[in-house]
């Protein structure tokens, strides 16, 4: 098994830099995501690794192995590209074995671990069948097989459950995870579905404009994304802005007083982010005015949009206990703010006062 | 919805004049229709060559020749002159074909796959190929191949029949390869195929049927090439379209019927086997750079 | 792994052995011949001057075949065109024995050498020839010639041309979306409608190439007009070749070479901006 060292990757297309300076490390066994919005250079980064695209700058280490000077096919990663990745004139066992034959096995050998990576994937019976006749996730399912009957340090996925209707997505990427677990082989995910990266990955890298933004575990990134724009990518988020009174110690906008500290500067704008659970509904007449919007019911909660002339339209995220409908007031509390100045990392409020000179709170 | 089963016709809206367009009957008629007339146009002046061929006798104004007979097949089969040109077309073409392939697949593999400084303007420049007048062409190459030896040569017949090859060889090869997805070969390289292993053991034979259509096209152009031909070849190397010109103005119509069918078995021949490959749009493909 | 430099050396490389034949067989002899005609010599002395070109436009049977030349090419791929798009339009938007045996016979042409076609056209049209035996039983009996003149090249070029416009044409309807069309439809276009606003501007790209490709291939077409074409005028690559083989004057050939190649690069420059506008659609 192996660990993965990237350092200061660069990769310019013209003058533009599709990827600058990316640093990260990835565990022996651990599963890693590139997650980021299209464009982002999360590919870029993956197929780097993969030996497809060679960096301006920087340098990728597997094992504490410079591997920049290796093509892919010396490389010791595996891809499982996003589509049309099997052979079509080649049978399921011949496209399993084509590298092993490269490799010169015994013809034993190659019978043998071609058994084993179907056995694998759950695809016992189908070595004769040709690509066009396996069903995309069958296709899929070949496809990791492929990958990983070669044995290599480390596995590379770039978006592969894209083209599968949603029900085979939730259903390859659970199957991947037990695999994943099962071989205990160090593998980096590429994806834009931050869904995807959410259940599938021990820690999540998020990618955006070519720059690493922030890694760290599913948990971490959601409760605490670093920067705004983590915040807004990641899960659902409510913003508003306010301005920061350095002498009051306090973020204010026109009707509202919330008590914090932070390295921003007097007067300097401050976005206020809250998360939907983390908004509750007050008791009696404490709380922040708002009015129901729209009630959606999604089934195993509700998303009721209320809102409120400080912090416009707010998302919360209700069990459906209460009975609400659009039209209704309801008084709402703040459990938990995050804030973002310019040019600082987050600041945590998990117990906010805020006061109103017009409004009881 | 759909519109295709409405018989109502629309009011207001392009389509409304042209609402009898709608009615499968009208459309199904005039497709049998069109089939008809295109059918006479495209078949009619070959059933009137197999007739001419068969024909011992056939004077105006009778719908079928008085008296059917073989003789004017073995007047030509008979023919000295015409047996070398059938031998001589079934030497030049085949070698043509594999030259140009030879000389032509790894370019358009390059044009397909690789980026490289004056692309585009190369690719296009093949199209001057057919676009200057062969006749023009053909004067001043004469002049070249007397002081080079190869007037009245093979080779020089090859070479003068390559050129109609090219544009052929290039373009249809060049949009197979394009069209070829890169992950395949990626995903080749990443299990540990070399480049050459890898266009060899993948690309090549994806890209087989495209290759077999464009070799196909290539084979027709020197197999149909007589202006060059005659200008270099003659008198050694009559090719059996240069064969034709003669037969045509010197000979009794069905000699030239004959001999028509014979110089059209070898691309009914192609035709059958290249049929299945033909309906994919390969040779699209290769006009759209 | 390869870097661009590498890329770009070993591109031009393979591509360097066509290129060759491209330049030595086409290139260099069309130079060569596009120089030669402005040689000309005067009191002993080589010259350059437009003479010969005069000498060409003040010929009246040159200036002829020039205009015929042109209008024949005009008419062949026009009324190819013609039938192509209906052709191409009814195998890609309707299924059934009709479409499928529509095309199996476009494809036939494609696969008979043009000498051939021209033989066995003049057999079928000639007077006294397959279609006057069918016109007689109809009782048609003074039809104006079809053959052994313009009308005659003009069906023989349609003839032959129609495999080529109809793939090309049906290659760039069949890269149009099924929904597009569907959604037009929806909207309450009727087919013509559609047809005008949704599949022309769609499959213009393919419309240029076809159109482009046709005209330089019928305007330099040799074997058709040869053989199925009349005494005069005649097409200036029958015209170029007697004044090369029969008339000895090479240097007029050439000169009407150079006339047809620049005529042909109007066609040309059609071909490469519809192309480059199909490349700026992909991005």
């Amino acid at each position: 098994m192996a660990d993965l060292h990237l350092t200061g990757l660069t990769k310019r297309f013209g003058a533009q830099a599709a990827v600058y300076g990316f640093t990260l490390e990835v565990k022996d066994g651990e599963l890693m995501c590139l997650l980021g919005p299209s464009g982002c250079g999360k590919t870029t980064t993956l197929r780097m690794i993969g030996g497809f695209i060679v960096p301006d700058e920087g340098d990728i280490l597997i094992d504490g192995r410079s591997v920049l000077r290796l093509p892919p096919e010396r490389r010791p990663t595996a891809m499982v590209f996003q589509r049309y990745n099997l052979w079509p004139h080649m049978t399921v066992t011949d496209n399993i074995a084509f590298g092993l034959r490269l490799r010169h096995l015994p013809a034993t050998d190659i019978h043998k671990k071609v058994r084993e990576a179907l056995d694998l994937v759950g695809l016992p019976q189908s070595g004769a069948k040709w690509p066009h006749q396996l069903s995309g996730g069958e296709q899929q399912r070949v496809a990791v097989a492929r990958a990983l009957v070669l044995e290599p340090k480390i596995f590379l996925l770039d978006e592969p459950f894209s083209n599968l209707d949603a029900r085979l997505r939730v259903r390859m990427r659970e199957e991947l995870k037990a695999l994943q677990r099962q071989v205990g082989i160090t593998t980096v995910f590429v994806t834009h579905d931050q869904e995807e990266a959410l259940t599938l990955a021990d820690r999540i890298a998020v990618m955006n404009g070519g720059i690493m933004e922030q890694v760290d575990t599913p948990d971490v990134l959601y409760r605490r994304p670093q920067k705004l724009f983590v915040a807004d990518f990641i899960g659902t988020m409510n913003f508003f802005s306010a301005s920061y009174k350095r002498d009051q110690r306090a973020l204010v906008t026109a009707n509202l007083r919330i008590a914090a500290s932070g390295p921003w500067a007097d007067g300097g704008a401050v976005t206020v982010a809250v998360r939907p659970e983390d908004v509750r509904f007050g008791d009696g007449d404490d709380g922040l005015p708002a009015r129901v919007r729209r009630v959606v019911n999604l089934g195993h909660y509700v998303e009721v949009t209320a809102e409120n002339p400080d912090l416009g339209a707010i998302k919360i995220f209700t069990d459906g206990q209460r009975q609400i409908v659009e039209g209704q007031m309801l008084k709402l509390g703040l459990r938990r703010l995050l804030l973002y100045g310019e040019g600082s990392d987050v600041v945590e409020e998990t117990a906010p006062q805020i006061s109103s000179p017009s409004v009881r709170i | 919805m759909s519109v295709t089963t409405d018989t109502i016709p629309r009011s207001g809206g392009g389509g409304g004049w042209f609402w009898f367009w709608s009615i499968d009957a009208f459309r199904r008629s005039l497709g049998l229709l069109f089939l008809i007339a295109l059918a006479v146009f495209i078949l009619g002046p070959l059933l009137s060559l197999i007739l001419w061929a068969f024909a011992g006798e056939w004077f105006y104004p009778a719908v079928l020749p008085q008296v059917f007979s073989l003789k004017w097949w073995t007047v030509v089969l008979g023919n000295r002159s015409v047996v070398d040109s059938i031998r001589y077309s079934l030497m030049t073409a085949p070698t043509v074909t594999v030259l140009s392939a030879i000389i032509c697949l790894p370019a358009a593999y390059a044009f397909a796959r690789f980026e490289f400084p004056g692309r585009k303007v190369l690719l296009l420049s093949f199209l001057s190929a057919n676009s200057f007048p062969k006749i023009g062409l053909y004067i001043s190459i004469a002049t070249l191949f007397y002081r080079m030896n190869l007037m009245t040569t093979f080779w020089g017949v090859v070479l003068i029949q390559l050129v109609s090859t090219l544009l052929f060889m290039i373009w249809i090869p060049t949009g197979t390869f394009r069209g070829i997805n890169r992950s395949l070969e990626e995903a080749a390289r990443d299990v540990g195929a070399s480049g050459l292993r890898t266009f060899f053991k993948i690309t090549l034979p994806i890209a087989m049927p495209g290759l077999l259509v464009a070799g196909l096209f290539a084979f027709l152009a020197a197999f149909d090439e007589a202006q060059g031909t005659l200008l270099v070849g003659s008198p050694n190397f009559i090719t059996m379209p240069v064969m034709m010109y003669t037969l045509v103005l010197n000979y009794p119509q069905p000699v030239g019927a004959v001999f028509s069918i014979l110089l059209t078995l070898p691309s009914l021949v192609l035709l059958l086997l290249a049929q299945r490959f033909l309906r994919q749009g390969y040779l699209a493909a290769g006009y759209t750079l | 792994m390869k870097s661009s430099s590498w890329e770009g050396r070993a591109g031009l490389l393979l591509v360097l052995p066509p290129l060759i034949v491209l330049v030595l067989l086409i290139l260099v002899p069309a130079g060569q011949a596009i120089v030669s005609t402005l040689r000309v010599e005067k009191d002993g002395h080589v010259v350059y001057s437009l003479a010969r070109y005069t000498e060409i436009l003040h010929t009246i049977s040159l200036r002829r075949s020039v205009g015929f030349t042109v209008r024949v090419t005009i008419a062949s791929a026009v009324a190819t065109f013609g039938l192509a798009y209906p052709l191409a339009l009814y195998l890609r938007f309707t299924k059934g024995w009709v479409s499928t045996l529509l095309g199996a016979l476009f494809i036939v042409p494609l696969f008979i050498p043009t000498v051939i076609a021209s033989f066995a056209m003049t057999t079928f049209l000639v007077n006294h020839g397959y279609v006057g035996t069918l016109l007689h039983y109809v009782g048609i009996e003074d039809m104006p010639s079809l053959v052994y003149n313009a009308t005659g090249i003009v069906l023989t070029e349609v003839w032959a041309s129609i495999p080529f416009a109809t793939l090309v044409l049906l290659a760039g309807l069949q890269g149009i979306d099924d929904a597009l069309i569907e959604s037009a439809r929806d909207v309450g276009a009727g087919p013509m409608r559609t047809f005008l606003a949704v599949v022309l501007p769609l499959n213009m790209v393919a419309t240029v190439i076809t159109v482009s490709l046709l005209f330089i291939g019928i305007l330099g077409s040799f074997t058709i007009p040869y053989l199925v074409g009349g005494n005069a005028p005649q097409m200036l690559s029958v015209v170029m070749t007697n004044y090369f083989g029969s008339y000895l004057r090479p240097d007029i050939s050439v000169g009407l070479a150079v006339i047809t190649f620049a005529i042909a690069s109007l066609a040309g420059v059609a071909y490469v901006v519809g192309v480059s506008r199909r490349e700026r659609h992909a991005i």
